[in-house]
């Protein structure tokens, strides 16, 4: 801050006034805030790096020291047939779900943001209940609701549930890109002599096609990892996570070790994909003045 | 006039071609098994079946025997310790990723990084900690392998502690996210002006930054609370005989207490108590938002 | 040529009450230049988009060329738009965006192919055809969106505030261009802004709005010489504006006191009781400075002022007199001679001014603070 003084007309420079915890120099803070930083990603990352180390080691008790590297633990959960079951029921309900989410979120999604109705509120807190609700609740439900309507439990029920649970996901990122979304493009094209549905088809939609797949890939994903409401709605097939849940009851298997690396580096990299994909806009880039 | 019934006739048809896809499904399949969990919770129970009635009886029992309303306590305390824990790690995290980090690329990676994990098998993440606080894991072989006890210590696992600890590491992004959008939205103009004024960092902190960042605080802490109140996977895992939660309650009476009346109550309350934090804090939020102007 | 569009009596409110348009009735002439003019919120960009299919009014009809398509969807009408930011596809080249209409319309690729070539080498674009509008400049944007609304030969091209995203010196290029395009094509132009110059100098006739309802229609120059509200008179150009009574009345002349100053108008056309009030507006460029003595001409009106202050515009000055009132009066003097600098007045000086009363416009019943408040 400067001050002139009207009197010789010259410049005195003046000091901020310092609080009293104004420790040390911003570079201080900002080292011990990089420090807090690596300190909370290495604890968010720490499990996942053990789980992926143990799984190579040859001592099948997850101890310190690291005994020796082998690959037997993947060749033991690659011929276990209820383990590869498991996967298998994994990636059926998981692509079907997503399925539904892209069939059921798209609409909802481009209703919410283009009309008024009475109840939207209310519609639009329902669609987005499953998504911060314990899973729990929406299990229990979605169970009371199948006993009483007399359908068996089965792969489908755990469709149906996925289903439900993470379309809030596609809804939202679609909505949020929807509403970034320029409509004067949308009135040039109908302008242009394109009807409703081909407005949507050849300039809508390649404008939201990122975040469709992007949230598409992350329910994906959700579903691979499902528990709570899988939990109440499976049958005789169990997916994936159910079948770990069994086995870890009784006792970590160094297979699961195997098994949950391959998952979870498939995971990160399906899901780094999936948001590079949503936020990098594509030809969509800001038009720059 | 007709060019205002056939437009606005049009728009509806519209909208109504639209919705009847989604309003069936969410009808059925949302909103339908919600209304019989409430109506199941006032039927009465006879072992092993129950039968169709209206009486509050279930609700009774939550609300009188210490059974159950001990565990309701105690699962709301603990996702409060959840949220708060969760909200240590986060923030400083989020603000050094939000004004530290220079490079916007850097930046998105280092919040995809962040984020993943909360995508990635809570299961076995989960597992993992149980692992590595376990008398037999890796904390205590690492400390005895340094040579800082001889014994394993026991007090890191199997106790409230331990869930406490788990759970903050698997919602931590849950409280990373809105931060993170918040702390972003916040116009830098406006640390700059106060620090031009004269105030130092830390105080502009404090009066500009951290009441500004309110809102992402508070979605947040809401996300957080409800989704560690209602988890039963941590208990089981790395609970110990008092760790209890209100979602195993549930689990138990679905499963082997066959009191689908009883759980389904449960259920009903947990599912208010829910939509009651996330209308409070949507109303602060929306006040939040006024003041970011 | 006749009328190809016919506007009549639209209304249109939007929620919270806001009255956009109100009773709005025009004949537009086929291969006319029309703008629409006047300040942001006066309902102008709402009629464009009405007589384009983006907004359906509450009430009243748009009948283009015999047909009633107040109820058409924009899809269906033979007209386009050229919209404010462009409104370009970011996922499409340069090449399907013109392309777009035509494909859709059903021309085979053949047709498409030829019509883009020739659009592109008409705008001088081709090297460019492969290209994403965000790798595109400004101008070279403006180009294709106005290309992409021509191709498709519409009966009435629309624009809406095409050059507001332009900076000075390209508006004055664009100006020139559109103006020679209108002439070249033959199409009629329908064309939204708040530049009083840009309509001044393109429009071969000019629609001023005001709060939703048409003020005045007309030529550039009958809007400009003969504005029918100080409001209009005040938006085409500056105008010194005074409040004054009248004191006598005879033939077409009419004498009022403005403070200390005694004017007449001439061949106004109005006919004011005497001791009404009225509104003169004197254009600064009608106004002359005596300097050397010089005597005004025969029944001229003579107005004293004291030099206040100028503004330096490079080939002309304002100088802001002070004649009594609380407002400067403004005289624009061209700087077309050393002569002509030199005359420019000292600080403190009173100088004569004279202006010709045919030059003075006169408004009637106007009310005193509806004036104040509008200038």
């Amino acid at each position: 801050m400067t001050a002139i003084s009207t009197e010789t007309g010259a410049a005195r420079r003046v000091e901020p006034r310092r609080f009293r915890f104004d420790i040390g120099s911003p570079t201080t803070t900002r080292r011990a805030l990089a420090i807090a930083a690596g300190v909370a990603l290495a604890y968010l990352w720490a499990p996942i790096v053990c789980l992926i180390l143990f799984s190579f080691n040859s001592n099948s008790i997850t101890k310190l020291p690291l005994t020796g590297w082998t690959l037997d633990w993947y060749a033991m959960a690659l011929s276990n047939e209820r383990l590869m079951d498991a996967v298998l029921n994994s990636l059926i309900v998981a692509s079907f779900a997503v399925v539904i989410c892209m069939v059921i979120g798209i609409p909802t999604a481009l209703a919410l943001d283009r009309y008024d109705f009475p109840g939207k509120t209310a519609f639009r807190r329902m669609v987005v209940l499953p998504y911060v609700l314990p899973g729990l609740i929406t299990g229990v439900a979605m169970l009371s609701f199948f006993s009483m309507v007399g359908v068996q439990l089965s792969l489908l029920t755990v469709i149906i549930g996925h289903g439900t649970a993470l379309t809030g996901i596609v809804v939202t990122n679609v909505f949020a890109r929807l509403q970034r979304f320029d409509r004067r493009i949308e009135e040039a094209s109908a302008d242009l002599g394109a009807k409703p549905f081909q407005t949507f088809w050849y300039v809508t939609f390649p404008n939201i096609r990122g975040a469709v797949i992007g949230s598409s890939l992350i329910a994906f994903t959700l579903s691979f990892d499902e528990i709570p409401v899988t939990f109440f709605l499976t049958g005789r097939d169990n997916t994936l996570p159910m079948y770990i849940w069994s086995t870890i009851r009784r006792g970590m298997t160094p297979e699961i070790n195997a098994i949950g690396s391959i998952i979870i580096v498939v995971s990160v990299v399906l899901l780094f994909v999936s948001v590079f994909i949503m936020a990098d806009d594509g030809p969509n880039k800001r038009l720059k003045k | 006039m007709s060019s205002q019934r056939s437009y606005a006739q049009r728009r509806r048809m519209g909208a109504i071609a639209l919705l009847s896809g989604p309003m069936a499904w969410w009808g059925v399949v949302l909103l339908t098994p919600y209304v019989i969990m409430f109506m199941i919770s006032f039927y009465s129970r006879q072992f092993p079946l129950h039968i169709p009635d209206f009486q509050f009886g279930n609700y009774g029992i939550l609300f009188t025997d210490p059974q159950y309303y001990i565990v309701l306590l105690r699962s709301l305390k603990i996702a409060a310790f959840v949220s708060i824990l969760a909200f240590l790690i986060s923030y400083p995290l989020t603000y050094y990723l939000v004004f530290k980090v220079k490079s916007s690329r850097v930046r998105l990676m280092l919040y995809v990084a962040t984020i993943i994990p909360l995508w990635v098998s809570y299961l076995l993440r989960a597992y993992t900690w149980k692992t590595i606080l376990g008398s037999e894991g890796i904390l205590n072989s690492l400390l005895m392998w340094i040579g800082i006890t001889d014994e394993p210590v026991t007090f890191f696992l199997y106790n409230q502690t331990a869930m406490v600890i788990t759970m903050a590491y698997i919602f931590t992004p849950f409280m990373v996210m809105p931060l993170f959008a918040t702390l972003e939205k916040i116009p830098r103009s406006l640390i700059e002006g106060s620090k031009d004024l004269g105030v130092g960092p830390y105080r502009t902190f404090l009066k500009i930054t951290l009441p500004l960042s309110v809102p992402g605080i508070l979605a947040g802490f809401t996300f957080t609370f409800c989704l560690a109140a209602g988890d039963f996977i941590s208990p089981i895992l790395v609970g110990g005989p008092y760790s209890n939660m209100i979602a195993n309650v549930v689990a138990t009476q679905f499963g082997m207490a066959m009191n689908w009346p009883l759980g389904s109550a449960i259920a009903v309350v947990i599912l208010i108590i829910v939509v009651a934090i996330l209308t409070i804090s949507d109303r602060f939020e929306r006040v939040g938002r006024l003041n970011l102007g | 040529m006749g009328n190809i569009i016919e506007l009549q009596g639209l209304n249109k409110s939007f929620p919270g009450g806001v009255k956009a348009v109100d009773d709005v009735s025009l004949t537009i002439k086929e291969g006319e230049f029309l703008t629409m003019l006047g300040p942001s919120g006066c309902g102008k960009t709402t009629t464009l988009r009405i007589i384009g299919g983006f907004e359906f009014p509450d009430s009243g009809r748009v009948i283009l060329d015999g047909d009633d398509i107040t109820d058409q969807p924009p899809y269906r009408r033979p007209l386009n738009m050229m919209f404010q930011d462009f409104a370009l596809f970011p996922h499409m080249t340069v090449e399907q965006n013109i392309g777009y209409g035509l494909k859709l319309g059903g021309s085979n690729r053949a047709e498409v192919s030829e019509a883009v070539a020739t659009s592109l080498k008409t705008i001088e674009l081709v090297d460019k055809a492969n290209n994403r509008p965000h790798e595109l400049s400004i101008g070279q944007r403006q180009r294709v969106a106005l290309a992409r609304a021509l191709v498709r030969r519409p009966k009435v091209l629309l624009l809406d505030e095409p050059m507001s995203a332009l900076d000075a010196k390209l508006r004055e290029t664009m100006q020139v261009e559109l103006k020679h395009l209108h002439k070249k094509l033959g199409l009629t132009f329908i064309m939204v802004t708040h530049d009083q110059t840009e309509s001044l100098v393109m429009s071969d006739r000019i629609m001023v709005m005001d709060r939703g309802r048409i003020v005045q229609v007309g030529s550039p120059t009958e809007l400009y010489d003969q504005p029918s509200t100080p409001y209009v008179a005040n938006f085409l150009g500056t105008s010194n504006m005074m409040l004054a009574k009248v004191s006598e009345v005879s033939g077409d002349t009419v004498v009022a006191q403005s403070g200390s100053n005694s004017i007449r108008a001439k061949g106004s056309g109005k006919n004011p009781s005497v001791g009404g009030q009225v509104m003169l507006s004197i254009r600064p460029e009608k106004i002359r400075m005596l300097t050397g003595g010089a005597a005004a001409p025969d029944g001229f009106n003579v107005i004293s002022g004291t030099f206040r202050e100028h503004f330096f515009h490079g080939g002309s000055a304002q100088i802001a007199f002070d004649i009594g009132g609380d407002k400067p009066f403004v005289v624009h003097h061209q700087l077309d001679s050393a002569a002509a600098q030199s005359q420019l007045p000292a600080p403190g000086s009173e100088v004569q001014l004279t202006v010709d009363p045919a030059s003075v416009t006169l408004f009637e019943n106007v009310e005193a603070c509806e004036a104040e408040d509008r200038l």
